[in-house]
């Protein structure tokens, strides 16, 4: 590992830690309905918003209202999605006239972006109006974030709440999260994007001429291009903030208009993983003990270091047939060295490798780099990252949900150990928790395996994989994987915009985020029912490094115990095939 | 409810995509007796730990 | 008990446990348990597996298959033989105690309430009618029966005449003869008891197959076994788990069909292959030793002599946070003693401990008897002849409260202070100041003052002390470490109790506790999330019983008190509580143990299967075979047996638990982590290749 790509994952770092307890602090306050400020400055905003929508925000909902507002909201945002695309054509701001999305393919896209997964079947710049992307896309990305939000603070509130048959209520936690959290944070991000060339526009394409004219596939002399335009900077910072990770245009963050600077990089780099890191902040302040919080954030780090830092590794060595050859793979002077197909220059493998961990840890699943073109090993960490079940920082609220889930897995086990009936954070951890916990690690092994297995079954989905052997099965592991744990990013290569793939992959989306947030929030009722029992000498501490060892450990090994035979078959075998 | 009609909606799905399996294999394989009985095994224990799993009081 | 000495291995119960366990193989008791009988549902697959490639057309060679399916009927076998196991004792148990149940005839009274006579005789009574002898089963509660000396007691049941001497041995495993007499804390008998001297009038309490008899066979056989909250929790996991890996292995399929298309040779994963890992994947460990485990605690807690009513109490029991200890008899000696003798004004301490000692002489209480001894200890006064003294002695009443002697025109009578102050006013006497003033002190230090008085003279106080039992101190900074609080019940003053409670090292004190105020307290605890346990005898703990999460009734208590209490001990003593405090945490910790155990032993089966299962596809992954296991067959069959055998290996840990070591929390999950996590990470791998080893050198594959 050289000293720049050292410096650079440490910055990284370092600039993340230091804002989590600020951002953390400011996004307690907000849920607790104490003053932070801005409440100040835009509660005419959220008044607004309640007198218009008929809502009184001190009413509080049991978990079944509040599960109910939640998936009427989202089925609402889902339809208005779907019917936008279907009818694009015939509405304003369309200046390239694109026509109407294809059934399939807008059912996939709706799901996508209600999911907060963001799968991208289509492709932006050639598929959807700046309506659509707008009024569709970048209202979904604030939506489905806010969503995972709401959800995670009914969880914590059950945690907190004693004897208490509510946990809170849906439109006051999606409104404040969307108002005094996401909205503010993206309108300084846009700002700065803007500062380094992101677009923000409303013109039509540009056609400019090439200054060295070259060749089609077909050998036509090409003299000039289009260039894709559009009010790009206000949904990609917003689809990094929110985990969303749908990119403005098809290749997403690797696209010179989109992430142009390696300053855009830093910042939408550090806009992935920022509120998913402040939320265990939030999560410990809200238990009133935030070393709780800390040992979560603890748990995820442990996880992602070592991964980003061996996916940093396999890039920058190469690829081991090349080396065989004697071909010169190492970082000199005058080449980057390493595996650098399918990334930017101007990135660099550091930057990517970062990205390509970061991206699959947290739910988001935008890429500045090809992942399909990694080396075997290099691939295989973003895709085990994703199959973790996106809990190491995850999508806003869902990663943190989903890891909270865990450990309560993780005192299930531990908390016996220490001769009592476990309890987390005062709660016993009793059958209900348990059923519900065990559906939240159910699904998504249920989804991807059994979706990997349906596709790789027969010609409707291996039609779609562009290379043989067990890269081609890797293509198929990974859409699942991703769609799967809605994080989005793909692997590129696999040819997912066919009936079978965007079906499919649809429901494995809507699986993965409603399957998982309905027991989620049957925990919360659950957890918010129960007194709570004070801590002694005989509790299992949970905020020690020695709790963090086996949270990471239950993390590890039901995503390690579940898709190593996979992995084997893909990823893993392929290795082995080309180290020979 | 919403619970019992996602686990609804999930084994429908399943035994669709089963269903879809099990025609490949039998279209694609040797031996398909073995696959079919495998997988309606596979099926039916499925059930019986989807219940055991939701209500295990069944089975207390 | 009667037959405590059954080792755990007995080989009479081995042997009725290798039986046991080829019955047990029934679909219906296999379906209680998600795990097993997944294995199970995988030996009869691999079964059929094996009988179609005899006809010719196998997926693979007959003996890989013979080999793999008996491997899986050993596992399934082996988990019915580690419950088999933990059952045996508690038969052999239910089997002695189904012996003391006699076929004992009853003499039920026709008319009750009648009139007996001093020394009632039945023969007569039969005669005139009063008697009908039926048999004991007829017997139903609210019956009133009379027992003579040599009879049995048909049915559990009340005293509500006489006193007499019960051999309870058939019960409690003791001995000598208890005392059982009508009303008060020690009126409750049991069905098969027998009664050695006198006679006694009970009322049946219970019907027919509801007596502790019956009740007490029903538990140690597990025959009305129900799976407990924690039980059931950890099921659903295991069943979560179990469907996970049903998942990985049914997917294989047609990942591996792929893949023999991608790569263009190999053939596919056989299901007996898929089966194999499914079983090896699946928690089996735990699976298979759950019930055994469940079993086991509560026969620890029978070996204690403590009969629980349920196996939710045992657990329970681990998770008690606070325990209510009646000071007397578990904190202090049953009985205070004489400590000192502090005169009044014009009083030599001899001539106190000459009137106290001759005020003494006939109270038979330990505390009279410690006043004589240290007036001889002290004084050097020799003990008088009682009956030459010409004294008449007068007792303890309760009206009064006090006690005496009337002896040579003396009237000397001891009691608490304000008893005395009152009986020395009606002489016209009163205290002086610095006698209330020692009178308080030792309230202070948490003794108790007894004033004694000649008529309107008070003669000086005895100071009685309570003795706070050897090592208590230690034992509550114990339960403090395992995040226990102490609370200690009294009826005496605060400032008595404040005195004790410091000294014994509790927690906390209830003083002058009445049983509404024990009932409020442990609601009060209850209320803050603490789950507490408490002992109790009396007909009025009942209450307190009944809301305590555990409640251990004493055998010598009332049948109410047993009828409140989720637990009873036999030995009726009060210390029990914190053994059992203990049995129930062992019984938690051995679960979670053997469940990080199995989970990590996964790790290495996919070394072992993953490798050998696309040998044929994809040779290269030979390179995962990090334990050099000989060929793909003998890697799978290793793996299953070892799978299978590492049951067998642990019966001996689940049926004796875990020990636990009250080093507080944090401590205890390091350990058990680096022990059952790692150990269970690691031993496999050994334990693989060595089976391995031996699989090749006995050419079994």
């Amino acid at each position: 590992m050289n000293a720049l790509a050292i410096v650079q994952i440490v910055l990284y770092l370092a600039v993340l830690v230091a804002l989590v307890k600020p951002l953390g602090w400011y996004m307690a306050r907000v849920y607790e309905g104490k003053p932070f400020g801005l409440d100040w400055a835009l509660g005419w905003l959220e008044r607004l918003i309640y007198r218009a929508g008929g809502i009184d925000p001190a009413r509080e909902m049991s978990w079944k209202t509040y599960t109910l507002a939640m998936l009427a909201f989202n089925l609402l945002g889902l339809l208005a999605v779907y019917g936008l695309q279907r009818v694009q054509h015939l509405l304003p701001l369309n200046p390239q006239g694109l026509l109407a999305v294809p059934p399939d393919l807008a059912f996939n896209t709706a799901v996508s972006f209600a999911s907060n997964t963001n799968w991208q079947s289509y492709g932006g710049e050639t598929t959807l109006s700046y309506l659509t992307q707008m009024l569709g896309l970048t209202v979904q990305n604030f939506l489905s974030a806010a969503t995972g939000m709401a959800v995670l603070v009914a969880l914590v509130r059950g945690f907190v709440r004693r004897s208490s048959q509510t946990v809170g209520n849906f439109w006051y936690d999606l409104t404040r999260s969307t108002i005094y959290i996401l909205l503010p944070l993206s309108l300084v991000g846009a700002l700065l994007l803007v500062s380094q060339g992101v677009v923000q526009t409303f013109r039509e394409y540009q056609t400019v001429t090439l200054i060295e004219p070259t060749h089609d596939a077909g050998g036509a002399v090409v003299t000039d291009q289009t260039i894709a335009l559009g009010p790009a900077a206000s949904q990609v910072i917003i689809k990094q903030l929110g985990t969303n990770g749908g990119g403005f245009f098809n290749v997403n963050s690797s696209h010179p208009l989109e992430n142009p600077t390696p300053l855009s990089n830093f910042l939408e780099l550090l806009a992935i993983l920022l509120i998913p890191a402040a939320l265990c902040y939030t999560f410990g302040k809200m238990v009133g003990d935030t070393r709780q919080g800390w040992a979560v954030l603890a748990a995820m780090l442990v996880v992602f270091l070592p991964l980003a830092a061996f996916c940093y590794w396999s890039e920058q060595a190469g690829n081991p047939a090349l080396a065989d050859l004697g071909i010169d793979q190492e970082a000199g002077d005058r080449q980057p060295g390493g595996n650098m197909e399918g990334k930017e220059v101007r990135f660099g493998i550091a930057q990517s490798a970062l990205w390509a961990s970061a991206t699959t840890a947290a739910a988001n699943g935008s890429v500045n780099s090809m992942h399909d073109s990694y080396t075997p090993l290099g691939g295989l960490v973003p895709m085990w990252l994703m199959q973790l079940g996106e809990v190491i920082f995850g999508g806003v609220g869902s990663g943190l949900y989903g890891m909270l889930v865990f450990a309560v897995i993780a005192v299930f086990v531990a908390g016996l150990m220490v001769g009592r009936t476990p309890e987390y954070l005062g709660k016993k951890i009793e059958a209900f928790e348990m059923k519900m916990a065990a559906l939240v690690i159910l699904i998504p092994p249920l989804v991807v395996l059994g979706g990997t297995a349906v596709a790789v079954a027969g010609d409707w989905g291996t039609a779609s994989i562009t290379n043989p052997g067990p890269h081609g099965f890797s293509q198929v592991l990974y859409a699942f994987s991703s769609a799967g744990n809605n994080n989005g990013s793909a692997f590129g290569g696999l040819g997912a915009n066919t009936v079978f793939y965007n079906i499919s992959l649809g429901l494995a989306m809507l699986a993965a985020r409603y399957w998982l947030a309905i027991p989620v929030l049957a925990m919360a009722g659950s957890l918010a029912r129960k007194k709570a029992t004070p801590a002694s000498a005989g509790t299992l501490p949970t905020h020690t490094p020695l709790f963090v060892v086996v949270l990471v450990g239950v993390v590890i090994l039901v995503g390690a115990l579940t898709f190593v035979p996979a992995l084997a078959l893909g990823p893993i075998v392929e290795h082995l095939l080309l180290a020979g | 409810m919403s619970l019992v009609l996602a686990i609804g909606v999930t084994f429908f799905g399943l035994s669709a995509g089963i269903a879809v399996l099990l025609e490949h294999l039998l279209v694609e394989t040797r031996m398909s007796a073995i696959y079919l009985i495998g997988s309606i095994v596979a099926t039916l224990l499925l059930v019986y730990l989807t219940a055991a799993l939701l209500k295990p009081e069944w089975f207390a | 008990m009667a037959t405590k000495t059954h080792s755990l291995f007995d080989p009479a119960i081995v042997r009725r446990a290798l039986v046991d366990s080829v019955l047990k193989l029934g679909p219906r008791q296999q379906i209680r348990n998600p795990v097993m009988f997944t294995v199970y549902v995988g030996s009869l697959l691999s079964t059929s597996l094996f009988v179609q490639s005899l006809l010719g057309t196998g997926e693979a060679s007959p003996g890989f298959i013979l080999a793999i399916s008996a491997w899986l009927w050993f596992t399934v076998l082996f988990a019915n033989f580690a419950e088999a196991m933990a059952e045996g004792r508690g038969k052999a148990q239910a089997d002695a105690l189904r012996r003391n149940r006699h076929d004992v005839s009853a003499k039920r009274l026709c008319h009750w309430p009648c009139k007996l006579d001093e020394e009632p005789s039945l023969h007569a009574m039969a005669e005139r009618g009063e008697i009908r002898v039926v048999p004991a089963p007829d017997l139903r509660a609210h019956d009133v029966v009379i027992v003579a000396a040599g009879d049995y007691i048909p049915a559990d049941g009340e005293i509500i005449e006489g006193v007499a001497s019960v051999d309870e041995s058939a019960i409690t495993g003791e001995s000598a003869p208890v005392i059982r007499e009508s009303g008060g804390d020690r009126s409750g008998v049991t069905g098969g008891t027998r009664v050695l001297s006198d006679w006694l009038v009970i009322r049946v309490t219970a019907n027919p197959g509801e007596t502790f008899l019956d009740r007490m066979i029903a538990m140690v056989e597990g025959a009305k076994r129900q799976k407990t909250p924690n039980e059931i929790a950890l099921d659903i996991l295991l069943a979560g788990m179990t469907i996970i890996f049903l998942l990985v292995c049914v997917t294989l399929l047609p990942y591996s069909l792929f893949s023999v298309e991608a790569a263009g040779r190999g053939t596919p994963v056989t299901v007996t292959v898929l089966v194999a890992l499914l079983v090896c994947l699946i928690p089996t460990t735990i699976g298979g030793l759950l019930s055994a485990i469940g079993i086991a605690g509560m026969d620890r807690m029978i070996q204690a002599n403590v009969i629980t009513m349920s196996g939710r109490a045992v657990e329970a029991a681990g998770d008690v946070d606070v325990l209510l200890l009646d000071k007397t008899g578990t904190i202090t000696l049953g009985n205070r003693q004489a400590v000192e003798f502090i005169p009044a004004d014009g009083t030599t301490p001899a001539a106190l401990a000459d009137a106290s000692q001759l005020a003494s002489l006939a109270d038979e209480t330990p505390e009279g008897r410690s006043i004589v001894v240290l007036a001889k200890t002290k004084y050097g006064l020799r003990e008088r002849d009682v009956h030459r003294l010409h004294a008449h002695f007068i007792p303890f009443s309760a009206q009064t409260r006090i006690s005496g002697v009337n002896i040579d025109g003396q009237q000397i009578r001891k009691g608490a202070a304000d008893a005395i102050q009152d009986y020395v006013a009606q002489y016209g006497g009163r205290f002086s100041e610095t006698l209330a003033q020692k009178v308080e002190e030792i309230s202070r230090q948490g003794g108790t003052p007894l004033v004694v008085a000649e008529k309107a003279k008070p003669l000086g106080v005895i100071h009685l002390k309570d003795i706070v039992k050897g090592g208590t101190r230690e034992r509550f900074a114990q339960l403090r470490q395992m995040g226990i609080q102490t609370v200690m019940i009294t009826g005496d003053n605060p400032l008595t109790a404040a005195a004790i409670a410091a000294e014994a090292g509790v927690d906390d004190f209830l003083a002058q506790a009445t049983p509404e105020a024990k009932l409020t307290l442990i609601r009060k605890y209850q209320a803050g999330g603490h789950l507490v346990a408490m002992t109790g005898d009396g007909t009025n703990d009942s209450p307190a019983l009944a809301q305590a999460d555990v409640a251990v009734a004493m055998n010598t208590g009332t049948q109410a008190a047993k009828e409140a209490g989720n637990m009873v001990d036999l030995d009726s003593n009060p210390t029990k509580l914190i053994e059992i405090v203990e049995i129930g945490k062992q019984l938690l910790i051995t679960r979670g143990a053997l469940t990080t155990f199995s989970l990590a032993n996964d790790v290495s089966k996919y070394f072992a299967i993953i490798p050998a299962a696309f040998a044929g596809t994809y040779p290269v992954l030979g390179k995962l075979n990090v334990m050099g296991l000989a060929t793909p067959a003998s890697a799978i069959l290793s793996a299953v047996i070892f799978n299978a055998l590492v049951i067998v290996a642990l019966i001996p840990l689940a049926l004796k638990g875990v020990k636990y070591r009250p080093i507080g929390a944090a401590a205890l999950l390091r350990k058990h982590l680096l022990v059952f996590g790692l150990g269970g990470l690691v031993a496999p791998f050994i334990g693989i290749k060595l089976v391995d080893l031996m699989v090749v050198a006995l050419h079994l594959a």
